[in-house]
């Protein structure tokens, strides 16, 4: 959080006793004002368009049958799911006004909210909850595939409850029903048609959420105005909600320099090469939040002899300086990690794994007793690093890898990959020796970092265990943590995982990726979740109408 | 000049050489952009592996399960019925997608075009006037760096100037957002927005007309029938403008036939740094997300574009220069 930067000039001591005065008050008022997460804060007002920067067009507008962040930018705002989380992770009521859970965790029964109407003013029944999860998200969600697959069935005994049985016991489950993973659809506007070409699909999307569609100009913008009927009162705050298409970093900097657009949020969004220059902008809130991640780089130990002996991957994880790398590579913004699990996941993170500090003399040494003494030209042997082009969490962090590898007599080759080709030649083909690139944890290991892991990962499919690192024992360990509903259990099966890969060393996480949100500080209660583009309905302007207390919820 | 039916007669022929000619920039087109690496089904998902009851149902409904050749022949077949295809990405038939980005990208380019030549001309006749004089020098110098500045480069740094340190000229897109603005205020939001972008696409073009105009001029200056009109003793104006100027402005007409295609290039980087939403930006978004017939779709129009303007300026020589006849047996 960063207030007004304060530039004094000739100030007597008292003058600067009166501004120091001043800056406190201001900042304990802010402080009380934008404090994150929880009930909405402060005293929100009505009205505003806030104007946010996206890349590129979302292919679509039906978040059931896609799951990328930039379709989820803006669906998240049109439709709900079930619940939504806050910056925890933490699941919170949305469609549900409350659940409960069997003690063997295999049924989840949801009571819905009464007053929920869809857009076109039809009412939200458990019908459409059971016909979202078994024929759009539960079929075509990438993100929560392995946690919609399990579900063995969902009865609806009235027209407010939804029941859910599960196969196996499944810890992450709640994680997947939030807008982005588990958005619920109307039933009567998709039964019996197309769900791939159906025309609600581009045009009038009919969602729960709090904004509607007014107007979809591609390549332009999306705007989106208030719907009157949500279901929390007096919410959203904002009259709109327009989200402008630039697909140039340096352009979007630069049209949040000259207001033309008021935040820049997520990973993929955010001009990280202007990040010093934007943090240092008067009259900003800006927030690290996000999904958390792990950076670093993963070896290709099946296909490649040389990394295939332990010593030289392990050679390579001390030749490796993390903390230059996150300074530099990242502009101080990405976080040292040391596990394949963040500790932005804190329960689940092991912090006694086998660790690999810096050191050029024992990477050194560890090479050479791997029989790779260094030749003509000081080096050993040449190895690619491949890497996404124009991905900002890879580009610089790459080239910092290349350079300190080559001091322990590692040639480097960097092969920057336009993501397509990157998607094919990595995770299809395995054609690589080392990658590097961040990949989203999620709140839960068995998420995102199972997916890297497990034997029954290594699918071709992109983002999925393109190691082909296989240990029985961490797959068991992984079903135990999934399937137990005792957290100790859970927690210990994860930290054995880590302890076991750390050592066997298929992958060196170097970094937690940076989530730099950004938004003028006219507009108050943004960036509350961990997926940082939902809940836009808690924004408010500051310059819009006061409410008074009891003319809107103020429970998240 | 050639009579009215000779003129027929070539306008067909051109039209019938561009039927294989667009058939061979499909068939490359499609060879090229299908050999190149990538997956559009994989470009379409997120950070997370894509279901194979996604992926399956993508593939069969976007025709790519079937072999690269019968992709190729089903394609030409949609074609010449007059079908470009259905985006992967944007779920939507090519031509509606192409369609709707064409009005802001020939907002773009019409007055960039019409800058470009008018004051490529203008500077390349001032700059011929007086050969090696401090005007001549400032225009050659100026057409120079025009010339070499990366029109990437020089977006950006028109935005820095005039949106950020002056604050005269918004930066990104087409209008202001979340504002109704109606009548002249509308249209003064619209010039505002169009002022950079139509700068930074048309100073090398104006550039290069310029030195063109410039070099022709001198060249014409020379010509026997100018020093008959010197020697006649008729007014300089008139001998630039009723003299000069005609002659030397065919190898700008030429170049205008050419400057289509270039105008349409570097309209993709000018249309990506101020997020502009024309045709430009479709093409290089559609590289990214391996949409093959959008992309296919936009080659096509830019294709057809370029041989109807050059068409059109082949027959403005006409016009121009009576000397030049399309009659084969003359």
């Amino acid at each position: 959080m960063k207030s007004p930067s304060t530039r004094s000039m000739g100030l007597s001591w008292g003058s600067y006793g009166l501004v120091a005065i001043a800056i406190l008050l201001t900042t304990v008022a802010f402080l009380k004002e934008v404090a994150w997460g929880g009930p909405v804060q402060g005293n929100p007002r009505r009205g505003g368009t806030l104007i946010l920067a996206i890349t590129t067009d979302p292919s679509t507008l039906n978040c059931g049958i896609e799951s990328s962040q930039i379709v989820a930018t803006v669906t998240t705002q049109i439709f709900s799911g079930l619940i939504h989380l806050d910056e925890n992770s933490d699941p919170h009521p949305e469609l549900a006004k409350s659940w409960d859970i069997s003690p063997d965790g295999r049924t989840y029964t949801f009571r819905l909210r009464e007053n929920v109407k869809w857009h076109d003013g039809e009412a939200l029944t458990s019908a459409d909850v059971k016909y979202s999860f078994e024929n759009l998200v539960g079929k075509y969600n990438a993100r929560g595939r392995e946690a919609y697959g399990n579900i063995s069935s969902i009865e609806t005994p009235d027209r407010q409850t939804v029941v859910v049985r599960l196969k196996n016991p499944y810890s992450p489950f709640m994680e997947i029903l939030s807008a982005h993973d588990g958005c619920i659809m109307p039933k009567h506007i998709y039964e019996g048609t197309d769900v791939m070409t159906n025309p609600h699909n581009l045009k009038n999307p009919i969602g729960t959420g709090p904004f509607k569609l007014k107007e979809w100009v591609r390549g332009s913008h999306i705007t989106l105005v208030r719907n009157e009927n949500y279901h929390k009162k007096g919410r959203p705050f904002l009259d709109s909600l327009i989200f402008r298409i630039i697909p140039n970093a340096a352009s979007r900097a630069i049209a949040f320099e000259t207001g033309e657009i008021q935040a820049i949020t997520g990973s993929q969004s955010f001009p990280f090469q202007q990040l010093d220059r934007l943090r240092k902008l008067p009259n900003i809130i800006f927030k690290d939040i996000g999904s958390p991640s792990v950076i670093g780089f993963h070896f290709n130990f099946k296909d490649n002899p040389i990394l295939a002996k332990r010593e030289v991957r392990v050679a390579m994880a001390h030749a490796i300086d993390k903390d230059f790398i996150v300074k530099r590579g990242f502009a101080g913004s990405g976080r040292l990690i040391d596990s394949i699990v963040p500790d932005g996941i804190p329960w689940a993170y092991n912090p006694k794994v086998p660790k690999y500090p810096h050191s050029v003399e024992k990477a050194n040494a560890l090479l050479e007793q791997a029989g790779y003494p260094r030749k003509g030209g000081g080096m050993r042997f040449s190895l690619r690093l491949a890497y996404e082009a124009g991905n900002a969490n890879s580009e610089r962090p790459s080239e910092i890898v290349r350079e300190q590898l080559r001091q322990v007599g590692i040639d480097i080759k960097l092969e920057r990959l336009e993501r397509s080709v990157m998607l094919t030649k990595i995770f299809q083909k395995y054609d690589f020796d080392l990658w590097w690139g961040p990949l989203t944890t999620r709140g839960h290991p068995a998420l995102g970092v199972a997916r890297l892991y497990t034997t029954s990962s290594i699918t071709g499919g992109a983002f999925t265990n393109f190691t082909r690192y296989s240990n029985p024992r961490v797959d068991q360990l992984f079903d135990l943590a999934v399937q137990t509903t005792k957290k100790e259990e859970m927690v210990k099966a994860y930290h054995e995982i880590q302890d076991i890969i750390m050592r066997e060393l298929p992958s060196v996480p170097v970094a937690d990726r940076m989530q730099p949100n950004i938004i003028r500080d006219e507009f108050r209660g943004a960036f509350t979740s961990t997926e940082n583009y939902e809940r836009m309905d808690e924004i408010w302007w500051t310059k819009g109408t006061p409410l008074k207390e009891g003319e809107f919820d103020r429970d998240s | 000049m050639s009579s009215d039916g000779s003129v027929k007669t070539y306008i067909l022929r051109r039209l019938i050489h561009a039927g294989p000619l667009l058939l061979c920039v499909i068939v490359f087109n499609f060879t090229l952009i299908h050999l190149a690496p990538g997956d559009p089904i994989e470009s379409l998902i997120g950070e997370f592996p894509a279901p194979d009851a996604y992926v399956e149902e993508m593939k069969r409904a976007f025709g790519l399960d079937q072999s690269l050749h019968v992709q190729l022949w089903l394609y030409i077949k949609a074609i010449l019925k007059g079908n470009l295809g259905f985006s992967f990405y944007y779920r939507e038939p090519v031509l509606t997608v192409i369609l709707e980005r064409v009005p802001a990208t020939l907002q773009l380019m019409v007055p960039a075009l019409l800058f470009s030549v008018v004051f490529g001309v203008v500077l390349g006749v001032l700059a011929a006037r007086k050969p090696y004089s401090l005007s001549d020098n400032s225009v050659s110098s100026f057409a120079l760096l025009g010339y070499c500045v990366p029109v990437f480069w020089l977006g950006q740094m028109l935005m820095l100037v005039f949106s950020i340190k002056l604050g005269w000229l918004p930066s990104q897109g087409i209008r202001t957002l979340g504002a109704e603005l109606q009548g002249f205020a509308a249209f003064g939001d619209r010039l505002s927005h169009l002022l950079l972008p139509v700068l930074a696409l048309s100073i090398r073009h104006m550039a290069i007309n310029a030195r063109i105009m410039r070099s022709s001029m001198l060249e014409v200056s020379y010509e026997d029938y100018i020093t008959l009109a010197r020697s006649k003793g008729l007014a300089e104006k008139k001998i630039v403008a009723g003299h000069m100027l005609p002659n030397a402005l065919l190898p700008v007409v030429t170049i205008i036939g050419l400057d289509v295609g270039f105008l349409f290039t570097g309209s993709v980087l000018v249309e990506t740094v101020f997020g502009w939403p024309g045709i430009g930006r479709l093409m290089y978004e559609s590289i990214l997300k391996r949409d093959y017939p959008v992309l296919m779709g936009t080659f096509m129009i830019t294709t057809v574009l370029v041989v109807v303007t050059n068409l059109i300026v082949d027959i403005v020589y006409l016009w121009l220069d009576p000397r030049v006849k399309y009659d084969r047996k003359k």
